[in-house]
C-alpha cells in the first residue's frame, strides 16, 4: 500500500527512534490528515490556547517560543519535517508556548479524536508516540547545557550540528547542506544572545571555515569538526540508526 | 543606516570585527555594546586574571572610538 506523502513523513520520523511494525504503520495510513500551506511567521498555536488537533510539519520548519515579561523572546526548540512538536497536547491543555512557523511551511494537521481512536486500537504505537515525546524532552535537557555552560560560539555550532543530524535522518541536508531561513534574531533568540554576538559568533564559525552562511543556505563542511567545537554528541537524539 | 564594530581585546588576545553591523544610530550601538559585554566577558570563562583588562571598543565608520567597555582585575596583594 502507498501512503501519501504526510503519512510518510510521519512514519520516517517514529522509524527513526522507533521500530515500527507493518500493522502500525498501516494504522497510521490510516489517519486523516489536513494538509495546509502557511505562511512566515503563522502562528500554528499560541501560549493559552485550547487545542484538539496536533499539527505534524510536513515541509519547512517550525520554532517554539515563549515570550518572557519584558517581551523579550524565547526560542525553546526546532522542528523539521515529520516532527510532531504539540504532540503532548494530547494530555496537555491549554499550550504553555507558542509554536509558529519559520519561513512558509506545510502543515498536517491530525484531530486529537482521530489520534486518540488510533491509540486505542495499539499499545505498541501509544508507547512509540509516548517515547516520541520522551525524545523530544530529551532535547531541551540538551539545550538547557548549552545556554547554562556553553560558550556563545558553541552554543550556535550546537544548534547548527543538532539541526543537520536531525535533517539528516529525513534526507533534508544532502551533503551536509540544509535551507535555514533563520534571521540573527531568530538564531539570537535560540542561543541566549544578542542578535549582533550571534552575527559576530556566525563570522567566527565562517572565518573558521567550519560553517558557510549564505543567505538561508547553511553548509557544514567538517560536521565532526564543528561537532567537537560545539560539545555535540547526537545520543541525546535517541536515533535507532544515527544520522 | 550607520556601521559600528564591535572589538574586543583581551590581554594578548583580541577580536577585530570585520563585518561590522548596521544599527539605527550611536544610542543603539551602546545599547548593543552594554548587552553583548556580559556575554562576552561570560565566554572567558573564568580567564580573566589579576591585572589584565577586558575591553570592548565600539568603533564606526570613520574608525573613530565612540564607547568603551573596560573591565579590570586587580590583585589586592
Amino acid at each position: 500500500m502507498t501512503i501519501g506523502f504526510p503519512h510518510s513523513r510521519l512514519v520516517a520520523r517514529l522509524q527513526a527512534i522507533a521500530s515500527l511494525d507493518q500493522a502500525d504503520a498501516a494504522r497510521i495510513a490510516q489517519l486523516p490528515i489536513r494538509v495546509q500551506n502557511l505562511p512566515s511567521g503563522h502562528d500554528i498555536a499560541r501560549e493559552g490556547d485550547r487545542v484538539d488537533q496536533c499539527c505534524m510539519l510536513v515541509d519547512g520548519y517550525l520554532m517554539r517560543h515563549k515570550v518572557g515579561a519584558e517581551g523579550k523572546r524565547q526560542i525553546v526548540s526546532w522542528h523539521v519535517p515529520g516532527d510532531v512538536p504539540d504532540l503532548y497536547s494530547l494530555h496537555l491543555n491549554p499550550m504553555d508556548h507558542n509554536i509558529t512557523t519559520l519561513g512558509p511551511a506545510v502543515a498536517g494537521y491530525i484531530a486529537h479524536d482521530a489520534l486518540n481512536a488510533m491509540l486505542n486500537t495499539s499499545a505498541s504505537l501509544t508507547h512509540i508516540l509516548w517515547r516520541e515525546t520522551l525524545v523530544d524532552a530529551a532535547a531541551f535537557r540538551e539545550w538547557v547545557v548549552s545556554l547554562g555552560q556553553r560558550g556563545a560560539l558553541a552554543r550556535i555550532a550546537h544548534m547548527l550540528c543538532e539541526l543537520l543530524a536531525r535533517l539528516r535522518v529525513v534526507g533534508l541536508a544532502p551533503g551536509n547542506s540544509f535551507v535555514f531561513p533563520a534571521s540573527q534574531t531568530d538564531v539570537a533568540d535560540a542561543t541566549g544572545m544578542t542578535p549582533v554576538h550571534a552575527n559576530r559568533m556566525i563570522q567566527q564559525l565562517r572565518a573558521k571555515g567550519l560553517v558557510t552562511w549564505d543567505g538561508a543556505s547553511i553548509g557544514i563542511p567538517d560536521p565532526a569538526a564543528l561537532a567537537v567545537l560545539a560539545e555535540f554528541n547526537d545520543d541525546y537524539l535517541h536515533l535507532r540508526h544515527p544520522a | 543606516m550607520p556601521r559600528y564594530f564591535f572589538n574586543v581585546r583581551y590581554g594578548e588576545e583580541s577580536y577585530h570585527d570585520e563585518v561590522g553591523e548596521e544599527l539605527p544610530d550611536n544610542l543603539a550601538a551602546w545599547h548593543e555594546a552594554t548587552t553583548s559585554a556580559g556575554q562576552s566577558i561570560r565566554d572567558l570563562d573564568g580567564r580573566l586574571l589579576p591585572g589584565t583588562a577586558w575591553c570592548l571598543e565600539v568603533v564606526c565608520e570613520d574608525g573613530s572610538t565612540i564607547y568603551s567597555i573596560e573591565v579590570k582585575a586587580h590583585g589586592s596583594r
